[in-house]
């Protein structure tokens, strides 16, 4: 039973790839906009103005969709078979994905007015570690392997400065004086905090945008031991085929719709985006950055 | 079937009000427990029915997200919670072409199947909550309660839906319970209301049951009933009405009563004196009048019985009309003779002038009938006999028969006086006398020796008034 069971499930593939199959006549006339998360419902509510928004712009005959993957590399998936057009995801993933997919950056995405965001390692202030060295032999948190702030950055920034990482899977575990141990929250941020300030672990890794929320009494009590590199807040990418004038179309709509009431509304209601504007330093500054980190990271995996 | 009114059973009115009484509590205590049990039935029915909807409607956001991206350990997970409330007999999501994704059993056992009864096809084709009462025999006898939740996404995408079905068996106990509880309660509600009936029944009968008694009274002659007033309602009011009837009847007794003896005026003013005890036996002063007729014992051998009773109707009517005239007390007829006398039950100060008065007309008068007997040819003549003294005046006999009269010497003297009157005289005593010899002429008769007297009695005879004008001014003070 188990067996016939785990072999329908494999036949049944997620609905959205199933819709396409049905309906391939509508793609013409359909935008899809990806997300990578867990919450689709959530997701899709979230962001069904921005790509209505979107659409509107791009043609009267346009229909926006949203379509949610589970993870990066379904999404890639996605991407692959056209069920994806565009899609907004932080930098790690975007890497990934892009460098699988052929998928091209095309804008940055500022969320509640921060266009660039860092990960800050923070300790309890009364707990006498002072120095990354300290971390020795204990245990940090780290959000989720997906992430980028929460364990992409940290983890690249500690490797580079010549740690060894290894995952506990329980902050109890044992850890080795020549290394660092990290377990992951795998929930929000608030997690990280109260692990730190119970000292479930040593140190845990909170991005800059989200430690600059917190109350200034939370800010007393924690100490920050030390500040990762910079990467873009969030990043948008389309699909390597996208018809040019399309893309072209597409990046003047997300370029200037900040700029009116609607368009402002439907860019707050997508998880509190502030706006979109080009790359600084364009794409390949981006990948630069992130591929070194990458390398980093995958070099050091045992 | 008419049952005949002689066999038909005579039940009290204090049973039938009861009865009634007993009846409407009944019904309504019958009616309350209908619409309770009905009331609480429908509020269970309602309340399972919204649990139903808003368990269907929370499960169904909450499987959206597993739906969408087909994690089935959460689907699953998430039925296998609600199953474990206990009225949830199963449990089980689809997608939009209804085959079963997780059913929250361990072995997930549905997997993969499309039900095939009409309310799953209907389900899947709705776009909108659906409910419906299975098994045996349709809402009123069901088992089951079976809903059906569709679910989309947030932007109108259809992604299957959830189906559950709730066991109507613990509302159904609920519902028993209740209705024994209920049905108890009435029972007891409604001997209660035996109860309250019965007394109620005896509490308003009461009071008409004292009427029945007071008019059995007044019919049996007994007019000195008065009844309780147990309330200030109509039957207070009846109470108070029937003791005014009882004493007006009363009143019209005594008046028709006193009207045998005296005037009407004197009987109304007899009545409206606040004196009670009117015909109380007593010692009193009265001037006692007889009259009886001379030659009437012949008459009456002679006479055919019709032509008697016609002259003594026409004698009693005149003599009647004088004894009103001059307030007297007729005490009683017999036969031609007739007994009168002053001073009693109406107390007056110049009974012996009245009584002389209306000798002296009933003479005047026996004198006019006496010409028209004449003609007939019966020779009749009226004797008077009038006597002063103290005597005894009351209720003389027994319950039942009671008859007002005066006893003593008095009347005896009387009695004599007018059998030894002569056609035409009036005879008196000497106390009589003395009251009256200021005016009137009264001439001296032999000494009587009278029957049951053991001393002669000297005697008078009235002649006339010594000042006619001075007896008009009597009468006028009389008819004053």
């Amino acid at each position: 039973m188990i067996l016939l069971t785990i072999a329908l499930a494999f036949s049944l593939t997620p609905r959205f790839v199933t819709e396409a199959a049905e309906t391939p006549s509508a793609k013409p006339k359909t935008i899809h906009l990806g997300l990578v998360s867990n919450k689709p419902r959530e997701r899709i509510e979230e962001h069904l103005d921005l790509i209505n928004y979107i659409a509107s712009k791009l043609g009267p005959h346009m229909k926006g969709k949203v379509v949610v993957a589970s993870d990066p590399e379904q999404m890639a998936k996605l991407i692959q078979e056209k069920e994806v057009d565009l899609y907004l995801e932080s930098a790690y993933p975007t890497f990934l994905i892009n460098e699988q997919t052929g998928a091209k950056l095309l804008l940055r995405r500022w969320k509640e007015g921060v266009a660039e965001y860092r990960t800050l390692l923070l300790t309890k202030s009364d707990s006498g570690i002072a120095r990354l060295r300290d971390l020795l032999g204990k245990i940090i948190a780290l959000e989720d392997p997906g992430s980028t702030s929460g364990y992409f950055l940290p983890k690249a920034f500690l490797i580079k400065r010549g740690f060894k990482l290894v995952e506990k899977s329980s902050f109890l575990d044992p850890v080795s004086s020549q290394e660092i141990g990290y377990v992951f929250s795998h929930g929000s941020e608030k997690t990280i905090i109260n692990w730190v300030l119970l000292r479930k672990v040593a140190a845990g890794a909170l991005n800059s945008s989200d430690f600059d929320k917190l109350g200034e009494k939370r800010k007393r009590e924690l100490s920050i031991l030390a500040e990762t590199e910079t990467l873009p807040r969030h990043l948008l990418s389309v699909r390597k085929d996208l018809d040019s004038a399309l893309t072209q179309r597409l990046k003047d709509v997300l370029l200037t719709m900040h700029q009116d009431e609607a368009g402002q509304k439907a860019l707050k209601k997508a998880d509190k985006t502030s706006k979109f504007d080009l790359l600084p330093d364009g794409e390949e500054m981006v990948y630069q950055k992130i591929r070194e980190l990458f390398r980093v990271v995958t070099q050091s995996k045992p | 079937m008419k049952v005949p009114t002689s066999f038909r059973p005579h039940l009290r009115f204090q049973t039938k009000l009861a009865v009634a009484f007993f009846l409407l509590i009944f019904v309504l205590v019958v009616a309350f427990v209908l619409f309770a049990l009905n009331f609480y039935e429908s509020k269970e029915r309602v309340a399972l029915e919204i649990r139903a909807a808003s368990v269907a409607s929370l499960l169904g956001q909450s499987l959206i997200n597993p739906l969408y991206a087909l994690r089935f350990d959460e689907m699953r997970m998430l039925l296998k919670n609600l199953l474990k409330q206990p009225d949830a007999l199963y449990a089980y999501a689809y997608d939009k072409e209804g085959k079963i994704l997780a059913d929250g059993t361990g072995k997930n056992s549905l997997f993969d199947t499309i039900p095939a009864d009409l309310f799953h096809s209907n389900a899947v084709k709705a776009h909108r909550f659906r409910l419906q009462y299975g098994g045996e025999g349709g809402r009123g006898r069901a088992d089951i309660l079976e809903v059906a939740q569709p679910i989309y996404l947030p932007d109108g995408e259809k992604l299957g839906g959830v189906r559950i079905g709730f066991s109507l068996i613990p509302m159904q106990q609920r519902i028993a319970t209740a209705r024994r509880y209920t049905i108890f309660l009435g029972a007891l509600f409604a001997l209660l209301g035996a109860g309250i009936s019965a007394l109620m029944g005896r509490r308003l009968v009461r009071p008409i049951g004292d009427l029945v008694r007071g008019t059995q009274l007044i019919a049996s002659g007994n007019f000195d009933v008065k009844i309780p007033k147990s309330s200030h309602d109509e039957l207070g009011m009846l109470a108070d009405h029937f003791n005014q009837m009882a004493a007006s009847l009363k009143e019209g007794r005594q008046l028709r009563r006193l009207k045998r003896y005296l005037s009407p005026q004197v009987a109304e003013a007899i009545i409206n004196s606040e004196e009670h005890d009117l015909f109380q036996s007593r010692r009193r002063e009265l001037t006692v009048v007889f009259i009886d007729l001379r030659g009437f014992t012949a008459f009456a051998d002679s006479a055919e019985p019709e032509e008697v009773l016609a002259l003594l109707r026409t004698y009693h009517a005149e003599m009647g009309k004088l004894i009103f005239k001059f307030e007297g007390t007729l005490e009683h007829f017999a036969g031609d003779g007739i007994m009168i006398f002053f001073n009693d039950p109406i107390p007056c100060d110049d009974h012996a002038d009245r009584a002389v008065c209306m000798a002296l007309e009933m003479q005047a008068r026996a004198e006019e009938l006496r010409r028209e007997w004449s003609r007939q040819g019966y020779d009749l003549h009226l004797g008077i006999g009038i006597s002063t003294g103290d005597a005894a005046v009351g209720n003389i006999g027994f319950e039942g028969r009671m008859e007002y009269g005066a006893v003593g010497s008095v009347p005896n003297l009387a009695s004599r006086l007018s059998a030894a009157a002569k056609g035409g005289q009036i005879l008196i005593d000497r106390r009589t006398l003395t009251k009256i010899e200021d005016f009137v002429e009264a001439e001296p008769l032999e000494i009587l020796y009278l029957k049951g007297f053991a001393v002669p009695v000297p005697a008078f005879n009235i002649v006339k008034l010594k000042h006619p004008g001075r007896r008009g001014e009597k009468e006028s003070v009389l008819e004053a």
